[in-house]
């Protein structure tokens, strides 16, 4: 009788790769099966006749992407491939890979193949490479990666006959490594770890002096010996990043050779569904489609709680008025902070509707979609697929997205993306957009179903997104960049969104939109409030002016107490300061208070409404209980004798925040990024022309 | 009284809009050069 030999087989791989199934189909064992993340979270172990001669015995390891441990999870499966004296210390590894995400995978695979320990790749799911339109050229793949590869279908019980065949060879299999680290990062740093470390191989030596922490297991001689580097913590962790890029530049040649994916092939529904959202007509059809519903759900789904906002504050103001004892700090309160907040909060609701939906595109996948479409539209335009990230993400805030131009490595293409951004509507415009469109756009519909507010306010993003695009096309013609950054994107699976996530998105994004430009808000309708409620001479003798003024002329004390208001508000502070700029905005077709309103919101748009929403309190009567809204429909051109927001004034102004470079922290950012003020004061002064030019033009033909 | 509450308020609105915009703090942590926190 032959004696039985055992030999250890570590599974190790991805999460979701199905080493689990493959686990079950190798034991037999019933094994609880799932594709979440941290099912797997102990080692689990089972034996596997692979014939009359051989049994293995497999350790499923826990799902890790590398093994550098970020997870408890992730330490297992490190300790048990360095640590020879673990109980589970393999004979031999098998990585199951899984066939749609194979380059992500094989950065795992190449870390082990390196430990020089005998190694196999299995590439799982075969059966779905039809339907995914996805061949391999095993041979090729064979001889690239200097490894057996078997392709299985776990589930369906395909290919483990010939996986078991192949371990039966496991003496065979060639243990070179793949990747040659130590010539690509530092050849002299690496002599001097193969020297310390004799008795390891190079990438075991590497790994320890990396994961020093999870060493534990080393002799006290060996842990002397990575004291030596213990040092050196800086080099050692751009090395590591050294090596990453590395290892991904060797899997994407090898898998250039080896790998085809041939997308109109593919059947399943994710292709399906993938061929139609993608596509060049439909895609851009879906995608108008989808912009259009959040636009419209942001007017009929706001209107209401907007209003009750507004109508809140402008109550709160008349009782703070009537119910404090009357003086200085009541009249801030009432006319500076209470405008202030109520400007700030009042757009609480399309902030919410609007990030709701971007949370769900993004959740759903759909988002990686829409990058996808617009990469084909940035092309055509001259620019750099990797733009369009920043470009997308301008819709929240520019801050973010000018930093998320890092991963462009064209300086120049960088550059431009950095100067454009700016164009895409952020959500801070959002308020100045919906104030002012629910002043000058009718309130009415179009066919019965397009929202006019709706559409106005879809036709200002596409605006922003098509500026940022002409001006990308006209730098790039200055700036001449030759060479375009070629753009990856995984395609994350479709899903249904979480409302967890969504909420908690939506929850921070309102935090945010309070807390940092709502302080700002409210600290500068302290200081207007100050500047519009103190003044000069005229202003302290306004009543005695007026009276003057007044003396002959037959009007009611109510008429007179209005004239005298408005008097004080053209002599305070504020009022002074609007009246010189005046000749500058008026061909815009702006007031003073606009101007200064304008001014203001150089510090961030949002500021605009509460600005208007304080200059306008400090003028009014006390018993007022108008809303910000009721208050800038109402405001009458003295010259005309017209709405002062007219369409002309309204559309102008519009297009000035479509163009305009009002954002102090997006200037500071840009400066930052771009190591110099060359470029923010360029960005500013050019956005700030055309916003200036387009809004005269406008005014001029409209009035 | 109000006087006096409403000059502090002034005074603290204008201190924060200066440190906001023209000596922001560099925020602790441990930060690479790389990130925004």
């Amino acid at each position: 009788m032959k004696k039985n030999k055992v030999v250890k087989l570590a599974l190790v791989g991805n999460p979701n790769t199905g080493k689990t199934s493959l686990f079950n189909q190798l034991t037999g064992l019933n094994q609880k099966v799932g594709n979440y993340p941290g099912i797997t979270v102990d080692k689990k172990q089972g034996k596997c006749k692979i014939s009359e001669e051989l049994t293995a015995e497999v350790t499923d390891l826990p799902g890790t992407y590398s093994i550098n441990p970020s997870t408890l999870d992730e330490t297992i499966v490190l300790e048990t491939l360095l640590n020879e004296k673990n109980s589970s210390f393999p004979d031999l590894v098998i990585v199951v890979a899984e066939v749609e995400n194979l380059k992500r995978n094989l950065l795992l695979f190449s870390q082990i193949k390196d430990l020089q320990i005998p190694t196999l790749l299995v590439i799982n799911m075969k059966d779905q490479m039809e339907r995914k339109g996805i061949t391999i050229d095993v041979l090729a793949l064979k001889k690239e990666l200097k490894s057996e590869v078997i392709l299985v279908s776990a589930r369906k019980k395909i290919g483990i006959e010939d996986l078991k065949q192949e371990i039966l060879n496991y003496k065979k299999w060639d243990t070179n490594p793949i990747a040659n680290i130590s010539d690509k990062i530092d050849a002299d740093f690496f002599k001097e770890v193969k020297k310390t470390f004799t008795d390891f191989s190079l990438y075991k030596s590497w790994l320890l002096i990396t994961q020093q922490e999870y060493c534990d297991f080393l002799s006290n001689e060996e842990q002397n010996k990575l004291r030596i580097f213990t040092e050196r913590k800086e080099q050692i962790k751009k090395y590591q990043h050294k090596e990453t890029i590395y290892r991904y530049q060797k899997i994407n040649e090898i898998l250039k050779k080896t790998y085809l994916v041939d997308k109109s092939k593919a059947t399943d529904l994710r292709s399906k569904l993938d061929r139609i959202l993608t596509h060049k007509i439909f895609g851009y059809v879906i995608f108008a489609l989808v912009l259009f519903l959040i636009f419209q759900s942001i007017f009929e789904w706001a209107t209401v709680p907007m209003d009750l906002i507004d109508g809140f504050f402008a109550n709160l103001r008349v009782l703070a008025k009537n119910n404090l004892p009357t003086g200085m700090l009541t009249n801030l309160i009432a006319e500076g902070i209470i405008p202030g907040i109520g400007g700030v909060l009042i757009f609480i609701p399309q902030i919410t509707i609007l990030f709701i939906f971007i949370s769900i595109l993004e959740e759903t996948g759909y988002m990686s979609r829409v990058v996808f479409l617009m990469d084909k539209i940035m092309r055509r335009f001259g620019m750099g697929g990797k733009s369009i990230i920043p470009l997308i993400s301008g819709t929240a805030c520019a801050i973010p997205a000018i930093m998320a131009s890092r991963n462009i490595s064209s300086w120049r293409e960088r550059l431009i993306t950095i100067l454009v951004v700016p164009f895409t509507t952020c959500s801070a415009r959002l308020p100045v957009y919906a104030i002012l469109i629910s002043i000058i756009i009718p309130q009415k519909k179009i066919l019965g179903i397009f929202n006019l507010q709706g559409l106005t306010l879809m036709g200002l993003y596409l605006l922003g997104f098509g500026a940022a695009i002409l001006s990308a096309v006209l730098l790039n013609y200055i700036l001449k960049v030759k060479h375009k950054s070629l753009f990856a994107i995984e395609m994350p699976n479709y899903k249904l969104p979480s409302i967890k996530n969504i909420f908690y998105t939506v929850v921070e994004k309102v935090k945010a939109f309070i807390t940092g430009a709502g302080s700002i808000i409210l600290a500068i309708s302290v200081v207007l409030w100050f500047l519009a409620s103190n003044g000069g001479s005229n202003f302290k003798n306004a009543d005695e002016i007026i009276s003057k003024q007044t003396q002959n002329q037959t009007i009611s004390k109510e008429e007179i107490h209005k004239k005298i208001a408005s008097y004080k508000l053209e002599n305070s502070y504020i009022g002074i300061m609007g009246k010189t700029i005046e000749p500058v905005i008026k061909p815009m077709g702006y007031d003073w208070k606009i101007g200064i309103a304008l001014i203001s919101s150089f510090a961030a748009r949002e500021v605009f409404v509460g600005a208007l929403a304080t200059i306008y309190n400090v003028e009014s009567d006390n018993d007022n209980t108008s809303t910000i809204k009721q208050r800038m429909s109402s405001e009458i051109n003295p010259a005309t004798g017209e709405k002062r927001f007219n369409f002309a004034t309204g559309m102008s102004l519009l297009l000035f925040y479509a163009f305009a470079m009002q954002c102090m922290g997006t200037l500071a950012i840009v400066k930052r990024e771009t190591k110099s003020w060359k470029w923010p004061i360029l960005q500013l002064t050019g956005m700030g022309l055309l916003a200036y030019i387009v809004s005269v033009i406008t005014f001029t033909f409209l009035n | 009284m109000q006087e006096i509450l409403t000059y502090i308020v002034l005074v603290i609105a204008v201190a924060f809009l200066i440190r906001k915009f023209f000596f922001k703090p560099k925020k602790k942590g441990n930060c690479g050069p790389d990130c925004n926190c």
